[in-house]
């Protein structure tokens, strides 16, 4: 009975000559009989397969190639050195710090990703709202701060920051319906708990200085009423190397030290997640960091220009009011300025030189990156990253060498 | 007939008592390897042969449904056997038991319940048509349950969700525990003492006091404190308070005190050195062991009881949904049952299902879920009338369980060995036995030399409640020639190899090459005594080696390895389907087919392996265009650029409509095939599996496609697959081999067994920790839960409360699943028969699973490495572009060919029936009044003792007319069986009612025309002496002077009723004709021509 049993089924077919589609067909040939020229048959048949394949076998070479963000000839509005270039951001430096592969999709082929339309059921907004609400919040109750010309106090103005807190609740809300009361109500108790945070430390800091800009627009247009720091033009900075780049930011918050008399100032960052990226011993983390060396040029040359040739900047400061970080606050002084103006003439030379090679640190660079899609399999890139980074006959990756402290 | 000899095993009084003692109630434990199935099946051989029971009142329990028919097929060749060999007493017997084969209940404990169920659910209160629902669904109906009532709460503003805010905690958090409670909906009771909030004003002065402190400390402090754990909590805590004290809540100090956990700080950072640290480390364990972390405790303990009462009416909620919507998940199976035998004792349904199943057979009884346990006893209990389980008095013989307790390995699955030890004990109680097989036939010598030194002293380890007594194997197996394979030997991971990429790939090179080696070199095992009997050969076979890891998730590692080699295999429980590259790219493509407006799933296409397009490239377009496939391409590219995004975008067009046009999965193949996907896949290293996984995909999307509406929901499916959220094994695209490597996890190799196995993938050991613990030693099954919650904003667990005692509940639970820890190992290590080889690692041991074997094993009886080996050579051919392109114009011909119709089918009553309705209806009851009238008529004439009344009142009511033409159809019947035609038809000795017939009408000669297949059903046939009568009933509600004209239309349908029968019968036809059931009249139709 068991020989007179067909053969089991299976998606290879009987014989080649019953096929009813292409796919038993090829399976049959490749899988069964056995083919001796299978990649070659293969891409011809389908020749961008054939082209697919050569792009990986580059990928796969220790060369630094044209699938890898080479690009050979880069015109000249990419090159931020020239007057035709970009202005830079320090999240345009930062991008080209983590990844210069990521500014090659965010800012040369300007691939817009859609909005997430996704619901988690679990989560209101995204880390990124969150911290937009926690800025509005904060910059309407500061800026009731200084009309009213009172410092904040606790018991004073808790109802007053919980009732701006509220408004802007509600208006998010709109914008970004809840998924649920359960995710709206957890939410709604973090950020009641992060104002509370902020007024605490507020109150406490209140003493020493004294806030004049908030929302300062420096080379880019106001946000909302212009504060007196605001200019439409870039700062010029020049590079150690004699280079000139033009830079802008959007500053949340810039004190005056003192009683005002001396017109020396601190800048203030707010942010509204964890310490762990800022709280490292080295600074700038190979350029992924450049935030404060930046607003520190910025604030200092537009205070020059529109408050007082002789303001100064004594420092610059992250400050979380989080709930997570419990109002925590990361200083910076200016003295490492020399090093951060070295970092960001490399990341400037690399996308001058057209180099947009991909992280060699893809567990630390890529978790929050909207491209991931693209680069498909994180750990082979990174693999091959560091293979080409490695290879001193790559010439034009030196600078992305020397970020990346590798070889001499 | 002819014996041969049969080794006797030392244990032969144990078997003997398995056979013979058939009016004893017994439990066998019976290690490894020692043929537990074997004693079952005889004993239910003998069972059946001595009378003790019927087949049908036989059943046999097993842990899945693979085992079910395994054993299923054992049964029958052991009573086929026994039919042969019988004495004559038990021949008939034995034959009754083997014609009704099918009727024995041979299955899994959640069938068995189902069947009851099916059989009483209206004692049981279950819906009717009951559904079982698998753990997807039931995890499915269980997130809906806790949403529901979450949002129950919102929306009645009830009080709880304020409550629980003064303890710190949103409802929502609680839903992790939620999930975990109604694992173990058997759980009579969550005790939850209400204990009195602890009382923070003195350790609020004690942490003022100790802040203060660390604000000093703090200010001398570097900028950067490094890596030390201790000096942030300085800054940080002091913070914290000052808020905290703004706040004002009890929760706020509390999240201090949380914060003092043991740590080691690194001494270096400190200002004043080593000294200073060590000095502030003695202050802060001084203040956590003293203050916070008792104050943390009774705090957790204080917050249980009201945060397990928010929890419990979810669990009501979720008992209701399954209820309402007709659903039973696996519990509820084993929970009915067991109800509707214990409430059954006063309705005598337990005396039914007693006599129903008289004799039970429970295999792998170790693993016993509580409520299996609790079915069967009280099944087989003897005092039927007893509802407490443990009180039950087993049937002399009615029970038979089998089980090893040192191989209990589910506790996971709610398995426990408590309850295996009280059925054990009751058994004993009761006048049952405990038989123990120790013997073991699988296993040569050497092997269960080892097996026993490496576990006899380690079973005594654990409290005897959670483990068993270690019972030695008794070798029957002395041969141990071939010595290549057999013994125990190691694979040790070099130190340098530390990631689990790295060992993965040396230990899979490593064991798939020797198996090549083994297998070209046709290296010889011994082989067991059955085995040479039934001719298996002396050289190895990819089916004698069993490759054993501890998890699943490594699987995919030695699949490939093996699949590099061209070793025919069979992985059980991975993902390597997951891992094949045709159905990453697939789902990139397909999603970026589906999302036209996402750019990043586009230029993930573009530039990736489908269809490689560079960076200058993609810049050059993007100058000139836009990233969407629906855009026209911009003018004045390179035409090389050019030609690479018009074939892109011109596929992805197509690709798009197919979408729309075609079903999804339909759509998704031709894709696929279109892209060069399946070729791709075959081309590819290990091709065979690759491109049958490929195509397995496409089945289970099919599958999918029923759960899922939309193609952009089984896009995301495939990115399921892809992202191995859902697991899934490879298949190879041609036909299956027979014999093949087995690869598998622990808990998928029970009961499996081979001659050389490997113990692989020496990574992941996993630390135990108890979420709950389940006490079932008591009358009551009592649940203690840790409660954990999510922190928004971040992926943290934190531990939110706890019952009192918890630190010994913990205790207790980690106890059991060390204790079952040793027992997986022991399960691994009893699978070979002649060889094992274990691999351990020599740095990182804490994270390997096997390091427990490494001091057992002999460090110079190492795995030869057998160098490199490469797969067989297969026959090459070479194709060219023309033999491509034939193939697809054959294939297009063969399509066009098969898609010719070739015949027809029609009714005979439709085509016959002349055109023209009439429109006489008096009142309209549609065709289901004509089968009313059909099926009483039919019902009738087969058995004149029918009841018409009551049958006519069940059809009515099935056909979904009024009840109130019970009557009318009655009368009609009667009046047909009172006419001279019904009295004609029942003299005759031949009559027939309902033929159905078909006959083929071969088509015309005119082109196109096709063979026709008509069908009908002859309603009424009798012989009489001149021939055969053929009539037909019609029930049109037609006056009576209409009749004739009914004649008219219904003539030429009943004429070729009766050429049909002539045809088919080759018998004359005497009588044609038509009788109408309202009118009661009878017209008989001309019969034309022979």
């Amino acid at each position: 009975m068991i020989r007179w049993l067909p053969p089991q089924a299976s998606f290879t077919g009987e014989t080649p000559e019953r096929s009813l589609d292409l796919t038993e067909w090829w399976l049959h040939q490749l899988c069964l009989a056995g083919v001796s020229n299978a990649q070659d048959i293969l891409h011809r048949t389908y020749p961008h397969l054939g082209r697919g394949a050569k792009a990986a076998q580059a990928r796969a070479s220790d060369a630094f190639t044209i699938y890898d963000g080479l690009l050979p000839y880069p015109p000249e509005d990419l090159d931020p050195f020239s007057p035709a270039g970009p202005v830079m951001s320090s999240s345009r430096l930062e991008t080209i710090g983590q990844c210069p592969l990521r500014y090659f999709f965010k800012y040369v082929l300007k691939i817009e990703p859609p909005e997430e339309v996704e619901l988690d059921p679990e989560r209101w907004l995204d880390p990124l709202q969150y911290g937009n609400l926690m800025h509005e919040v904060f910059y309407e109750f500061m800026s009731h701060v200084i009309e009213k010309r009172v410092r904040p106090r606790f018991e004073r103005d808790k109802l007053k920051l919980l009732a701006i807190l509220m408004k802007h609740v509600e208006r998010f809300a709109d914008r970004y319906p809840p998924p649920g009361p359960s995710a709206f109500r957890r939410q709604l108790l973090l950020l009641i708990q992060a104002a509370v945070v902020f007024l605490v430390e507020e109150e406490l800091s209140a003493h020493s200085s004294w806030p004049v800009f908030l929302e300062a627009s420096i080379g880019m247009p106001a946000y909302g009423k212009p504060c007196d720091l605001h200019m439409e033009e870039p700062i010029p900075i020049t590079l150690p190397g004699g280079a000139g780049m033009r830079v802008r930011a959007r500053i949340d918050r810039v004190d005056i030290l003192g009683d005002g008399g001396e017109q020396i100032f601190a800048i203030w960052d707010y942010k509204s997640g964890g310490t762990m990226k800022y709280d490292n011993p080295d600074p700038f983390q190979e350029g992924r960091v450049l935030q404060h060396a930046l607003y520190l040029e910025v604030v200092a040359g537009a205070l020059r220009r529109k408050v007082s040739p002789s303001a100064q900047v004594s420092h610059f400061g992250y400050f979380f009011p989080g709930s997570r970080s419990f109002g925590v606050r990361i200083i910076r002084m200016p003295n490492e300025r020399d090093t951060a103006l070295g970092i960001m003439e490399r990341l400037c030379t690399t996308v001058a030189d057209g180099c947009f090679i991909a992280t060699n640190k893809a567990s630390k660079d890529c978790t929050f990156c909207d491209y991931t899609m693209i680069c498909d399999d994180l750990e082979a890139v990174e693999a091959a990253s560091k293979r080409k980074l490695e290879n001193d006959e790559n010439v034009n990756l030196e600078s992305m060498r020397e970020l990346r402290n590798i070889g001499n | 007939m002819e014996t041969k000899p049969r080794i006797v095993p030392p244990d032969e009084d144990q078997r003997n008592i398995i056979r013979s003692e058939l009016d004893t109630t017994l439990l066998v434990e019976a290690a490894a390897g020692t043929g537990k199935t074997t004693g079952m099946v005889s004993r239910m051989v003998n069972l059946l042969a001595e009378g003790k029971c019927l087949v049908d009142t036989l059943a046999a329990v097993t842990f899945t449904r693979k085992a079910a028919a395994e054993l299923r097929s054992r049964f029958q060749i052991e009573l086929e056997k026994a039919c042969r060999d019988a004495k004559p007493s038990s021949l008939t017997r034995l034959r009754v038991a083997l014609d009704g084969m099918e009727r024995c209940f041979i299955g899994t404990i959640h069938s068995f319940c189902a069947r009851m169920l099916r059989e009483r659910p209206v004692e049981a209160g279950v819906d009717l048509e009951f559904e079982e629902m698998d753990d997807v669904e039931d995890d499915a109906l269980r997130a809906r349950a806790w949403a529901a009532y979450v949002n129950g709460l919102y929306t009645s503003n009830d009080p709880v969700l304020e409550e629980l805010e003064e303890l710190g905690v949103e409802i929502g958090q609680l839903g992790r525990t939620f999930h975990k409670m109604a694992d173990y909906l058997d759980v009579d009771e969550w005790p939850a003492p209400s204990v009195p909030a602890p009382d923070v004003t003195n350790a609020k002065v004690a942490l003022a006091e100790l802040v203060r402190h660390m604000e000093q400390e703090a200010a001398t402090f570097p900028e950067s404190t490094g890596t030390d754990p201790l000096m942030p909590q300085y800054r940080i805590i002091p913070m914290m308070f000052r808020q905290a004290r703004r706040r004002g809540g009890t929760f706020e100090i509390m999240e201090i005190l949380a914060r003092f956990r043991e740590v080691k700080p690194t001494l270096k950072y400190w200002t004043y050195g080593k000294k200073q640290a060590l000095t502030e480390l003695a202050l802060w364990d001084d203040f956590r062991t003293s203050t916070a972390e008792p104050l943390v405790k009774a705090w957790r303990e204080y917050r249980y009881e009201p945060l397990l009462g928010a929890i419990l009416p979810a669990v009501k909620i979720y008992d209701r949904m399954r209820s309402d919507a007709g659903k039973l998940n696996y519990q509820d199976l084993l929970i009915k049952a067991a109800g509707l035998l214990r409430d059954g004792a006063a309705t005598r349904v337990r005396d039914y299902f007693r006599r129903r199943f008289t004799h039970i057979l429970v295999d792998e009884f170790q693993d016993t879920d509580p409520v299996q346990a609790e079915v069967i006893m009280l099944l087989a209990a003897e005092n039927t009338d007893e509802t407490d389980w443990r009180k039950c008095r087993p049937a002399p013989g009615s029970l038979f369980v089998v089980g090893d307790p040192k191989q209990s390995i589910y506790r996971f699955r709610r398995a426990d060995i408590v309850t295996y030890n009280q059925v054990k004990e009751i058994i004993q109680r009761n006048g049952g036995k405990v038989v123990t097989l120790r013997a073991n036939f699988r296993t040569t010598r050497p092997i269960i030399d080892w097996v026993n030194k490496t576990f006899e002293n380690e079973f005594q380890e654990h409290s005897a409640d959670c483990s068993p007594d270690y019972v030695p194997l008794a070798a029957v197996r002395e041969d141990d020639s071939g010595k290549e394979l057999t013994g125990i030997r190691s694979v040790r991971i070099p130190k340098d190899l530390k990631n689990n990429q790295q060992i993965g790939d040396y230990e899979g090179t490593l064991i798939a090459g020797t198996i090549r080696y083994a297998l070209d070199r046709g290296f010889r095992i011994p082989r067991s005594p059955s085995e040479i009997e039934a001719g298996v050969p002396e050289e190895v076979q990819p089916g004698d080696f069993l490759i054993v890891t501890p998890k699943t998730g490594n699987l995919h590692v030695y699949s490939r390895k093996l699949e590099e080699l061209g070793i025919p295999h069979q992985v059980t429980g991975g993902k390597s389907l997951n891992q094949v590259r045709e159905l990453k790219l697939l789902h990139s493509l397909l999603t970026a087919v589906t999302q036209p407006d996402n750019p990043v799933a586009l230029v993930a296409v573009l530039r990736g392996e489908l269809f490689g397009i560079s960076d200058p490239d993609l810049f050059a377009f993007r100058r000139a265009g836009r990233f969407s496939f629906s855009s026209p391409i911009p003018e004045n590219l390179d035409s090389s650029i050019e030609e690479q995004f018009s074939d892109a975008f011109t596929k992805l067009k197509q690709y798009a409509l197919w979408m729309t046009r075609y079903p999804a999965v339909s759509a998704f193949e031709r894709i696929a095939q279109d892209m060069g996907l399946p070729a791709r896949a075959a081309s590819s290293a290990g091709g065979d599996v690759q491109a049958g996984s490929f195509l397995k995909a496409f089945e289970l999307i099919r599958g999918a496609q029923r759960e899922f509406w939309s193609v952009a929901d089984l896009v995301e499916y495939l990115g399921k697959l892809v992202a191995e959220d859902e697991k899934h094994d490879a298949i190879p695209a041609s036909p299956p081999q027979g014999s093949v490597v087995r690869l598998m996890n622990l808990h998928k190799v029970k009961g499996l067994e081979a001659p050389v196995v490997f113990l692989a993938d020496p990574t992941g050991k996993k630390k135990h920790t108890a979420e709950l613990y389940v006490d079932r030693t008591a009358d009551m099954v009592r649940g203690y839960a840790a409660i954990e919650g999510t922190v928004t904003g971040t992926e943290r667990t934190v531990l939110l409360a706890h019952p009192p005692r918890w630190d010994e509940y913990s205790a207790t639970e980690e106890e059991f699943q060390k204790a079952e820890e040793l027992r997986l190992l022991y399960v691994a290590a009893t699978r070979a028969g002649c060889g094992l080889t274990v691999t351990v690692r020599q740095s990182y041991k804490n994270r390997d699973p096997w390091s427990f074997f490494d001091p057992h094993l002999d460090k110079s009886r190492l795995l030869v490495n057998p160098g490199f080996q490469m797969p067989p050579s297969t026959q090459q051919v070479s194709l060219t572009g023309e033999d491509v392109a034939s193939a697809a114009e054959e294939i297009g011909e063969r399509v066009r060919n098969a898609a010719i119709q070739t015949y027809d089918v029609a009714a005979a009553k439709a085509s016959t029936i002349q055109r023209g309705r009439f429109t006489y209806t008096l009142g309209e009851h549609g065709t289901e009044w004509g089968t009313v009238i059909h099926l009483l008529l039919e019902t009738a004439m087969v058995d004149p003792n029918a009841d018409i009344r009551a049958l006519a009142k069940s059809v009515i009511a099935d056909q979904g007319l009024d009840l109130a033409l019970t009557e009318e159809a009655t009368a009609t019947v009667e009046s047909v069986i009172r006419s001279d035609l019904w009295k004609r038809a029942g003299r005759s000795p031949n009559r027939l009612v309902e033929v159905p017939f078909q006959r083929l009408l071969p088509g015309g000669e005119d082109a196109g025309s096709t063979d026709t297949i008509l069908r009908g059903v002859i309603d009424l046939a009798f012989e009489e002496p001149d021939g055969w009568v053929i009539v037909d009933y019609k029930s049109d509600r037609v006056p009576e002077d209409k009749v004739q004209h009914l004649v008219d239309v219904y003539t030429h349908q009943v004429l070729s009723y009766a050429d049909a029968w002539k045809e088919i019968t080759g018998r004359d036809v005497s009588e044609v004709g038509l009788y109408f059931t309202y009118a009661r009249e009878y017209v008989t139709v001309p019969v034309t021509g022979p």
